[in-house]
């Protein structure tokens, strides 16, 4: 995995590339400051970035935006020391594979990485294409799932580890407007549904998704956690959330309550 | 704020190089008191500020370090105490480099057993150093405020173990605990990846430390009486803290009366040990 580092901390820095060099990471650059990430990430090409939020010049959110609309297949672990309750939830939101506050430990940002590492591997294999007819007859078979997120890194994660666990990923969209056509035209067994999404909320979708496909049980995926957030999605037909930043171990989990509740 | 460190570094030199970046932080309490008195920078008595500094021994720490880094050519004498430091950098000076400083009780958030055992070495420092000054006094010595410091630093790269590498610090400590018998310099070297009076003799010479902590380290000084002085303070700060009936008091007693020239239910009144204790031992001095 090749690892650029972005913190303006240079004994964080320094450490970081110590650490993970040693632990078979490529560290294959460290920045102080996000002014010229993307170029950088261009010509670095790295596969993870960790990101520190208060960077001179822009701060960690807005580089993690850029990221995330021009390089989706990167993932991000965002560290931050800013004491905002909503902080990790807007990283969520915004795309942040891992997240992690300071002052955090050596095996702490290992775990984060390795957790990351194992999202992306299910989706790089759930990416690559299936054998053609055993693909056309498993598809049939497989509970059918629609992802809406306006994030595109978080709908290729949720695609990757939704597909590792066997389901059939029938479409995707950006938008609750979009979430409520997809939801018509296919009807799926799931629904995976962002809360902030542009042109209509996940919120606002709800209700309508619930109209078109009665039967599709719509699963809220979410950076907030709120006790306010929760009540109103369930009392508007959620079936229940999945935290962001997607982790494989409690899909799985929940995909399993969900789809054989007598088990 | 740095990385907790939760594996050891491959020898000493690795860590002074660590500690070397580090911004050192501070408890809470002083830099409440700090910002409490920023208005009175211009007119504030250095001997106020410097009973602040001395109550905390890593903002000790920080106005050493800050000594070294700004020092000019011109200053050669070696600066021994935290007030002399303070009129050298100026007080104006001295608030405009603690600004927004980080705290300990933050960065030690996720870990209250570490919390707990750091603020035990800094109760046990600040101990030790009031019975140094108190000794030292008493042998009319007039280097009674380095010895002071010297023994408040005694254990300060104990105290940094603590800040930046809690799970490690709180490791050795649970492994002494558990095999008495194991020798705490072996404990270390295991744990840690080097001794801790390596790490220290390194930073005393970086941080311009006093050189009386460096003498506290050489076994050739230690019969000298200011080593001594500093390291009974030490030994007894660390066995009472287990309680007053701890095993090793009584060879401690024997050594400190010794130094101070002073009778044991004296002594046992000086250091303030439970009124029983001192009747007790007055009642034997005079039968």
């Amino acid at each position: 995995m090749k690892v650029l580092i972005v913190e303006d901390n240079a004994s964080m820095r320094t450490l970081l590339v110590t650490l993970l060099g040693g632990q078979g990471y490529t560290v294959v650059g460290q920045l102080e400051n996000g002014n010229t990430l993307i170029e950088d990430i261009r010509r670095l090409q790295p596969t993870i970035v960790c990101l520190d939020y208060q960077l001179p010049g822009r701060n960690g959110l807005e580089l993690l935006k850029d990221i995330n609309a021009g390089f989706p297949e990167i993932d991000v672990v965002f560290m931050t020391g800013s004491e905002d309750a909503d902080i990790e939830k807007r990283a969520a939101d915004s795309g942040a594979s891992g997240f992690l506050r300071k002052p955090f430990g050596q095996k702490q940002i290992l775990d984060e990485l390795r957790q990351v590492c194992e999202v992306r591997q299910q989706a790089d294999r759930a990416a690559q294409p299936a054998p053609e007819a055993n693909g056309a007859k498993r598809n049939g078979t497989r509970p059918t799932a629609v992802i809406v997120d306006d994030n595109s890194s978080i709908r290729l994660v949720l695609k990757g580890v939704l597909s590792e666990l066997g389901m059939h990923i029938v479409a995707q969209a950006g938008n609750g407007e979009e979430a409520v056509r997809a939801a018509q035209i296919h009807r799926p067994r799931v629904l995976f549904l962002d809360v902030n999404m542009p042109v209509l909320s996940g919120l606002d979708a709800l209700p309508r998704i619930r109209e078109v496909s009665p039967e599709t049980a719509v699963v809220m995926v979410t950076g907030d956690t709120s006790r306010q957030l929760v009540q109103q999605a369930a009392g508007l037909g959620a079936r229940g959330y999945i935290v962001k930043p997607v982790r494989p171990a409690y899909v799985e989990s929940f995909l399993k309550k969900l789809l054989n509740p007598g088990s | 704020m740095t990385l907790m460190i939760d594996f050891p570094f491959p020898g000493a030199n690795a860590w002074v190089e660590h500690f070397k970046e580090v911004e050192l932080p501070i408890l809470r309490l002083t830099a409440n008191r700090l910002a409490e008195l920023r208005d009175t920078a211009e007119v504030i008595n250095t001997r106020t500020l410097a009973n602040i500094i001395m109550h905390d021994p890593m903002m000790t720490l920080r106005v050493f370090r800050f000594m070294k880094e700004n020092r000019s050519k011109s200053q050669n004498a070696e600066i021994t105490t935290i007030e002399r430091a303070l009129v050298m950098i100026g007080t104006m000076k001295f608030f405009d480099s603690c600004q927004d400083l980080p705290i300990i009780e933050h960065q030690l958030k996720g870990h209250p057993k570490a919390m707990l055992g750091l603020l035990k070495v800094i109760a046990r420092s600040r101990q030790a150093s009031l019975w140094a000054r108190d000794w030292a006094l008493l042998r009319q010595n007039t280097r009674f405020e380095e010895i002071a410091l010297a023994a408040l630093l005694h254990e300060f790269v104990e105290i940094l173990m603590y800040c930046f590498a809690p799970a490690l610090a709180i490791g050795a400590r649970e492994r002494l605990a558990a095999n008495p018998s194991l020798r705490t310099r072996a404990v270390q070297e295991e744990i840690f990846g080097a001794p801790l009076p390596e790490i220290m003799r390194e930073l005393i010479e970086l941080w311009g430390l006093p050189e009386l902590l460096m003498s506290l380290l050489d076994p050739a000084d230690a019969e000298a009486l200011n080593v001594r002085n500093v390291n009974l303070a030490v030994d007894l700060a660390r066995h009472t803290a287990n309680g007053w009936n701890d095993a090793a008091l009584p060879d401690d007693f024997r050594a400190i009366e010794e130094l101070l020239h002073i009778g044991h239910s004296h002594l046992l009144e000086r250091v303030g040990a439970p009124e029983e204790m001192v009747a007790a031992a007055r009642l034997a001095e005079t039968s």
